[in-house]
């Protein structure tokens, strides 16, 4: 359940940054408008945040999600998530 | 490939939300993200042989990819016994035959 919530698609999901070595990003809140290999973009308060995705820890929809663990092109993600 | 029938209903599943997102988008006027998603979406299919479902597959340009809305990047013209869809952004033109439906009209006159 969790693994297919990992594959799924998260452009148009609100996502909050629950943990960061960058404490500057802790608490960020809002819309995923994009994705790439490396980032989450964020729509936060209209403005555009790109967030690294291995350093932070992410609440994606109400899922926890470790950005290290979805560290794939958006396409990626439906075949590489084991 | 392992389960490759779970990975293309996700697939299929993805690329309907991110038509649904595209359409939004555009909605708004960000194109920019509009054209995003619709290429994400082809990357989906291609990578997980998936067909985009027919009824998305007019609303975006073959040759450039952007999201295409009709009167503000788009022109839809009916000529020649064809819907011509011209994408107003590379000037590309699709051409969707309708002949089915004229052959039907001739049989039931």
């Amino acid at each position: 359940m969790t693994k297919n919530f990992l594959r799924g698609e998260f452009i148009g999901l609100t996502v909050r940054v629950t943990q960061s070595r960058d404490p500057s990003l802790l608490g960020v809140e809002g819309r995923i408008i994009d994705e790439t290999k490396n980032m989450l973009v964020v729509e936060s308060q209209g403005k555009i945040k790109k967030i690294a995705k291995d350093i932070a820890v992410f609440d994606i929809a109400g899922h926890m999600v470790e950005g290290r663990k979805i560290k794939y092109r958006p396409e990626e993600r439906i075949g590489k998530i084991k | 490939m392992r389960n490759s029938a779970g990975r293309r209903k996700i697939a299929r599943q993805r690329i309907d939300k991110l038509f649904v997102e595209a359409e939004k988008a555009a909605m708004k006027g960000r194109m920019e993200f509009a054209n995003r998603y619709v290429e994400i979406a082809r990357k989906i299919g291609m990578k997980y042989l998936v067909r985009i479902p027919k009824e998305h597959r007019m609303k975006f340009c073959r040759k450039c990819g952007s999201y295409l809305v009709p009167g503000k990047n788009s022109r839809v013209r009916l000529t020649k016994h064809k819907v011509v869809i011209t994408c107003l952004s590379c000037g590309a033109r699709k051409r969707y035959p309708y002949i089915k439906e004229i052959k039907e009209r001739r049989r039931f006159k």
